[in-house]
């Protein structure tokens, strides 16, 4: 095979038993890899209601076929398992290094089942895999746990691992790779530690075979030439800024989330605006893979009180752990978000489970005596020192981790807690960007900006600006980028780039660029439709999962303050989500039943039934 | 007529003065095109066009306090 290596590893932590298979070329093609190829496991072999952290959860990493074979930005990969923040499927995306020197060391997944005895870890070193033990390490931070591996392993390695956080099954416990990349959401982290494994450290020489290597490079050249081409008056944004951006792109159209989704703007937005990082803390933009943007921000912090360096922060963290929480202080922010980094936890909940710790404390529903200090709105000092305690699940930690929705159910006021499907809203407040609101709503992961992020066109007009604050036209807009995004999860490359040169840059998404690469890499002859239809695949497949597990229309919602309260100032003033009017257009066209079911003729239609 | 103008990233080369939120007169009843050519941006620069945080054209009319955000195509995660 080209493109994908044609086989998987499976590792049965229970045996410590390590097996690998050949990938069904009919199952490569109907899934094409990461997501797709994810889901299809998933459903096959385990129960989509078994608890989250005993041996009957899977948990899956995945690369595509396009990962490490030099397309532009192929550096993805997914980690799929069933969450234990939301008790649906998750399906978390990262970067970085460690997903191309995963396809180089021979495998399209790994396969985990069971639960280790002892903590270990797995090495895949070109072809060759093996179980070691990790306990000697177990308790260290992501930081030293990288350095330990390549010291035990080879410089050249590269490593993905859970910190402390997962270790202590805090519910949103990221697995981290590269030290600094994330994949973050969900849990993910947690999972790997109820499975009393350390990390996946992988190392392969030699180039991804690719089926059609003209075609392939001309392709490659073309598309790097189009970015150049796109670029050549200004360097790209991105790379001057990173996503961070986002806070003023937010603030202008009075959608930033604010003090716990209660306001749409901030008069201290420029406190952590993207000038704002860039003039105070930005050293170098980062790169994964075979990237030629450069939207990492390689940072450092000399102020003493929150000295430290890494990657980040990313918009979604100066959310989460800033204007969420009425923090102004950036050096604070960014040492929160090393914090996160090192102990392996996703800033986003955590900033999200902080602002609605705030807001119960600030209305009385949780006691000082509970959290142990006071936690009044802007305690830059008590989010660095919550981050860590979270982590190690220190004191008031212990109930930060776990998750904002479980905290506010506790104290009495889960509708405090801006989630859906108990997972943390993004940082976009959906009153003023509907369609992000219908995406949150329904995505299969619980509340994510990144399956479907329609704010490329409702806020940053990519390719064309779409009235965010209109919800009509928008259940349609939803679906295509939905089963869009499906595909580019399952290709491994990254939406920053597929959204100008892998699709055709209309609001319609045609997957055109995708075929192409994926024709040149492994000569599976895809048409377009095909495609599109392999993306709507996947996501129905997800929705089975979803369905088995429990799941419905009483699920896909989001919190009462944003389709009741109407947002109280700013340009977004008077708005409220109109979720129910989106979802009864969006089952329809999904061919979904009023119950948000998959009916029997689109399940077959899709070859699923 | 005073209006309020903010441009953001590689657009603050078109601030009169370098800075990146000023004020600016206008003739009453000049629309954003009218304030485009005013500060010279080149009509083939791509920008989202904000007044009083709604996305406009170039035919919008301004009014007196007019908050004007220019801003460059980009994208968020």
């Amino acid at each position: 095979m080209h493109g994908w290596r044609g086989r998987v590893l499976r590792i049965n932590l229970t045996t410590g038993t390590l097996k690998e298979e050949k990938l069904d070329p009919k199952v490569a093609r109907d899934y094409i890899g990461g997501r797709g190829l994810g889901i299809y496991y998933l459903n096959r072999e385990m129960d989509p209601l078994v608890d989250p952290f005993s041996p009957e959860n899977m948990m899956i990493m995945a690369v595509g076929p396009l990962t490490g074979t030099r397309a532009p930005t192929g550096s993805r990969y997914m980690i799929m398992t069933k969450s234990p923040l939301t008790g649906s499927l998750t399906c978390s995306n990262s970067g970085g290094k460690f997903p191309k020197e995963m396809k180089k060391s021979g495998f399209d997944a790994f396969i985990f089942t069971g639960r280790s005895e002892k903590p270990v870890y797995l090495w895949v070193d070109n072809g060759k895999y093996e179980l070691r033990p990790a306990g000697h390490f177990w308790g260290k931070t992501v930081n030293e746990t990288t350095d330990i591996l390549n010291g035990e392993t080879v410089p050249e390695a590269k490593v993905a691992c859970i910190g402390p956080a997962g270790e202590r099954l805090v519910l949103f416990a990221a697995v981290m790779n590269d030290k600094d990349r994330a994949a973050a959401r969900s849990g993910v982290g947690a999972v790997m530690g109820s499975k009393n494994l350390k990390a996946v450290v992988v190392h392969g020489q030699g180039d991804v075979p690719v089926y059609d290597e003209a075609g392939f490079k001309e392709l490659r050249t073309g598309a790097l030439h189009k970015f150049q081409e796109a670029n050549k008056n200004s360097p790209p944004v991105l790379r001057m800024y990173g996503t961070s951006y986002g806070v003023a792109s937010n603030q202008k159209i009075g959608t930033l989330p604010t003090k716990n989704f209660q306001q749409g703007t901030w008069e201290k937005w420029e406190k952590v605006s993207a000038q704002t990082m860039v003039d105070n803390f930005l050293e170098k933009p980062k790169y994964c893979s075979d990237c030629p943007i450069g939207c990492g921000r390689g940072t450092r912090v000399k102020d003493p009180e929150f000295e430290g360096e890494g990657e980040g922060p990313e918009y979604e963290t100066i959310y989460a752990l800033g204007t969420d929480c009425l923090n102004d202080n950036l050096a604070a922010l960014i040492k929160a978000n090393y914090i996160c980094n090192d102990l392996g936890i996703d800033t986003i909940s955590m900033g999200s489970t902080i602002a609605c710790a705030m807001e119960l404390y600030d209305r009385g529903y949780l006691p000082e005596k509970d959290i142990g200090q006071p936690l009044k709105w802007g305690d830059a000092k008590a989010i660095v020192e919550f981050a860590r305690k979270t982590g190690y699940r220190e004191g008031f930690g212990d109930v930060l981790a776990q998750g904002s929705y479980r905290m506010a159910e506790r104290y009495g006021h889960p509708e405090l807690a801006m989630v859906s499907k108990k997972q943390d809203l993004a940082g976009y407040d959906p009153r003023g960007v509907q369609g992000l609101g219908l995406a949150y709503a329904t995505s299969p992961i619980g509340a994510s900006h990144m399956r479907a992020q329609t704010a490329y066109f409702e806020v940053f007009g990519v390719p064309t600006i779409v009235d965010p604050q209109k919800w009509e036209g928008k259940p349609r807009l939803v679906k295509i980028h939905q089963d869009m995004a499906s595909v580019l999860d399952s290709t491994g490359v990254c939406y920053f780039f597929a959204i100008r040169y892998y699709v055709r840059p209309v609001l319609e998404v045609t997957p055109e660029g995708f075929c192409n690469f994926l024709n040149a890499a492994t000569g599976a002859g895809y048409t377009i439709e095909e495609v599109e239809k392999t993306g709507e695949r996947i996501f129905n497949a997800e929705r089975q999962f979803m369905v088995k597990a429990g799941f419905s229309r009483k699920d896909d919602t989001l919190p009462d303050r944003l389709v009741k309260d109407p947002m109280p100032e700013g340009p977004a003033k008077g708005l409220v989500v109109h979720l129910d009017e989106m979802l009864n257009e969006y089952y329809k066209l999904r061919g979904w039943d009023k119950n948000g079911i998959p009916t029997k003729e689109k399940l077959k239609e899709l070859g699923l039934a | 007529m005073k209006v309020h103008v903010h441009l953001f990233a590689y657009l603050v080369k078109y601030a009169p003065e370098g800075r990146s939120d000023f004020s600016i007169e206008l003739q009453p009843g000049a629309c954003v095109r009218d304030l485009i050519g005013h500060l010279g941006i080149p009509p083939a620069e791509k920008k989202i066009i904000l007044v009083n945080g709604r996305h406009s054209g170039e035919d919008t009319v301004l009014n007196e306090g007019d908050e004007i955000v220019f801003m460059t195509q980009v994208e968020g995660g």
